[in-house]
């Protein structure tokens, strides 16, 4: 890898980073991992009680390249051609035009994804893993860079429809967003009420910073980050300790190793590395393997979470070898 | 809600689960009744008691059937009485016959078969989600309810045996009788009446509660297993047994209760029949009447000085009624004391009070681990460092006398990785041993790190010996994972500083 264009993307990455904590206080791993989603090329499930500042960090993020942003909210009348798109006849032309829906942007904001049927949620999830939509029969590419943060809140489950566990496995990391420090939540305040009428998300101070080109290079720059034959062992060891590991009735599937594979490299490269250490193998593993795990009914009903039983997990299996 | 279903089941199966408690039950209490003198009848009543939980077995087992809509007749029930008892001893020791709630953990004995570490697992994860303290509870209550019902008996009996003048049903308590068998055998029948009553009703409560526990941790279909078990139930129940049993419960109940007092018209002893014809006759109708009004007071039952029992009697009983071993050698003992040749009741005192220290003493250091753990007085024990972290060894007796010396050999000889490998190992397993740094098997580079920074906050890790850990876990990173390998000119100092950091304060 080139020392030189590491760095210069470092840099950048950096200063993105920064930006994004500038308008999202107190919310620092989750930025992170939404920022190493974004290198890794997937999409990010985020899960959180209303007010945590998610559609902030999705407008914030948007705003910081000259991509397109675009956001859904997901009710329960909402029709796949309302996300897609549709095609329509032009009397003048006498032909059918396409009409794009929201999902052809960079950056999509898909508001409670759980509050559409499922007929809906899969014509996003399937555009999220082909890449491409297709309408009247024709097949149209999404934009690169390409990435969706669906939104979901753990509370007021009423008339929703849960994601089943196969579609959840298209996100590449579910990040769960919790309330901010007593500080950081004071600062929080302090910089919305400040001199400001209402509490519209002041996004003002968001630079926008790279192109979409300069995305795509640095998720490509991102796929280049040296990993270890060690390293990958352990990952690998680790998501195969899922699926024997008592307190889960289904581990994650070999697309969990190359979730975690892929999420580390982003997170070394955060941390200004151009190679992943078993540290950014763990610090990957929550929120890519959370989601993608099934826990057991007694599990459940002891109160444990996949996050615990995770953690277990990763205190236990032995990391690379010397 | 989870003790009314163990109702709703007891109800359903009364019959053969109080005609099954009933039969040893009542055969307990009458050979106990009959084995035990006068005046002892109280230990009968309490060793019923002491022995509840293994009559509680019986009509688990039959409630635990029905469950699952298998009807044990009585004699079935009675039949596989003695295997259920395993474990009875136990069961009957210590503390656990005033375990109030008992029957919620009763099952994992009887009816899972766990032992050991495994049941007493069993007994916390049942017992969790105050489950044990609403089977505590329910035991409180129905012991209260047992003593409301026992007061009644007594005021029942009370009626009938009081003197008819008497308003308080309860006065022959207090009575004439206090001594009598009558009393004691009246008692005794009024605990077995009772506990006869509640202890299916205590055993029920407690299993729809295990069973409602076992639904929310296990999420059994319950509502569905019983519309199995009530329409299997409609089945013709054994009718004839119930009757039978009906039958002897009457006669047990007719054989174990004494004569009613009023009805008992002895003639007066002989002494009182030489009083009265010592007087002589006479003097005139006057004299006669008085006399005659005199006999009817004395005659009375609170004044006539002697008592009629028409029951049995053990004859070591009759012939003497204080022969009571250790009340007679207290006595003698105290009053030899008192003419100053034998040790005196101060004596005694002090004695008793030194045994009950003794004994106190004794329970503490007996039960001194459950304490201390209940009191949170235990010493945190150092945990033990690990022996593998991040996949090596890092017991000291596996390192090198002189690390920096075979790593830079080894370096030297062109063994790079094996040589930093070294290096890594020998810093954690320093951190480990003599800094007492908190390592788990999982750990990895940045784990280690992070334990050093804990370590230096809480004053346990010199400076240099984190500046060094964090100095070659990033040489031994870039190397391991990035193949990226230190000169000898970095290495060299490293050495020296490592030596200085981890090897300065060894001996």
């Amino acid at each position: 890898m080139n020392p030189e264009r590491f760095a210069q993307a470092v840099e950048a990455v950096r200063r993105v980073r920064e930006q994004v904590q500038h308008a999202v206080v107190g919310q620092d791993d989750t930025v992170n991992t939404v920022l190493a989603a974004l290198l890794a090329g997937g999409h990010v499930l985020l899960e959180g009680v209303p007010g945590l500042g998610k559609t902030l960090l999705v407008r914030a993020l948007a705003k910081t390249f000259s991509g397109q942003f675009s956001r859904v909210q997901f009710t329960p009348d909402l029709m796949p051609a309302d996300v897609t798109g549709h095609a329509l006849f032009d009397l003048k032309n006498q032909d059918f035009i396409v009409r794009h829906g929201p999902i052809f942007a960079n950056l999509i904001l898909a508001d409670e994804i759980n509050r559409a049927p499922a007929k809906t949620q899969a014509a996003l999830l399937e555009a999220m893993q082909e890449r491409q939509v297709t309408i009247e029969g024709d097949t149209h590419a999404l934009p690169a860079p390409f990435m969706v943060l669906a939104t979901q809140n753990p509370i007021d489950q009423e008339g929703t429809y849960p994601l089943p566990e196969a579609q959840l496995d298209r996100f590449l990391v579910k990040v769960l967003i919790d309330y901010p420090t007593a500080a950081d939540e004071v600062t929080l305040v302090r910089q919305v009420t400040g001199g400001q009428v209402g509490d519209a998300l002041d996004l003002s101070t968001v630079g926008t910073l790279l192109r979409p080109e300069t995305i795509n290079a640095l998720q490509q720059l991102t796929a280049e980050v040296t990993v270890d034959d060690q390293v990958l062992d352990y990952a690998v060891r680790i998501v195969r300790a899922t699926r024997d590991w008592p307190g889960f009735s289904m581990g994650a599937s070999p697309r969990g190793a190359i979730g975690l594979i892929r999420v580390a490299r982003a997170l070394a490269l955060l941390a200004e590395r151009d190679f992943v250490t078993p540290d950014e193998i763990k610090r990957a593993a929550l929120p890519v393997l959370r989601h993608r795990v099934l826990l057991a009914p007694e599990s459940e009903l002891e109160g444990l979470s996949a996050d615990h039983l995770l953690a277990g997990l990763l205190e236990q299996i032995p990391a690379p070898r010397a | 809600m989870a003790v009314d279903l163990g109702h709703a089941l007891l109800r359903r199966h009364w019959r053969i689960t109080y005609l099954a408690w009933w039969g040893p039950w009542a055969l307990a209490a009458a050979l106990l009744w009959l084995c035990l003198p006068q005046g002892w009848l109280w230990a009968a009543s309490l060793a019923l008691w002491w022995l509840r939980p293994i009559f509680e077995r019986l009509p688990l087992f039959i409630l635990s059937r029905a469950v699952f809509g298998e009807q044990v007749s009585v004699r079935q029930a009675w039949r596989a009485w003695p295997r259920q008892l395993g474990g009875w001893f136990r069961s009957l020791t210590w503390w656990r016959p005033f375990m109030v709630g008992r029957g919620l953990y009763a099952p994992i004995w009887q009816l899972e078969g766990a032992r050991g570490a495994f049941a007493s697992q069993r007994r916390k994860v049942l017992g969790a989600r105050g489950a044990y303290g609403v089977a505590a509870w329910f035991g409180v209550a129905c012991a209260h309810f047992e003593m409301v019902l026992q007061f009644a008996a007594y005021g029942a009996l009370g009626l009938i045996l009081a003197q008819p003048e008497s308003a308080n049903p309860f006065s022959f308590l207090a009575g004439h009788y206090q001594d009598s068998a009558l009393l004691e055998s009246t008692g005794l029948l009024c605990y077995v009446l009772t506990a006869g009553v509640i202890g299916p009703v205590y055993t029920a409560g407690c299993f729809g509660l295990y069973l409602c526990r076992r639904a929310e941790l296990e999420g059994w279909d319950i509502e569905l297993t019983l519309r199995q078990l009530a329409a299997r139930r409609r089945a013709p129940a054994a009718r004839g047994v119930g009757a039978l049993a009906a039958l002897l419960l009457g006669v047990a109940l007719w054989w174990g209760t004494p004569t009613p007092a009023y009805a008992l018209e002895c003639a007066p002893p002989d002494e009182v029949t030489e009083l009265r014809s010592e007087r002589g006759p006479a003097r005139d109708a006057e004299q006669a009447e008085l006399r005659q009004q005199l006999d009817d007071v004395l005659s009375s039952e609170p004044l006539r000085g002697w008592t009629c029992i028409e029951s049995w009697v053990p004859k070591e009983k009759a012939k003497d009624e204080d022969d009571n071993w250790l009340v007679e050698w207290l006595r003698k003992y105290l009053r030899s004391g008192k003419g100053g040749g034998g040790v005196s009741a101060d004596a005694l005192k002090v004695t008793l009070i030194v045994l009950l220290v003794l004994v106190l003493a004794w329970l503490l250091w007996r039960y001194r681990g459950p304490l201390a753990s209940a009191l949170n007085l235990q010493p945190r024990r150092a945990a033990m460092p690990p022996t593998e972290v991040c996949g090596m060894d890092i017991r000291p007796e596996t390192l090198p006398e002189d690390v920096p010396d075979t790593v830079m050999r080894q370096w030297r000889e062109g063994h790079r990785r094996e040589a930093l490998a070294l290096l890594y190992r020998a810093t954690v397993s320093r951190l480990a041993h003599d800094h007492g740094i908190e390592l788990f098997v999982g750990a990895t580079e940045g784990d280690v790190i992070a334990a050093c920074q804990r370590g230096r906050r809480a004053g346990r890790l010199p400076e240099p010996a984190e500046r060094g850990c964090v100095r070659v876990t990033e040489i031994w990173r870039n190397a391991a994972y990035a193949r990226r390998w230190p000169t000898e000119d970095e290495l060299s100092p490293l050495l020296s500083q490592w030596r200085q950091a981890f090897d300065g304060a060894r001996p």
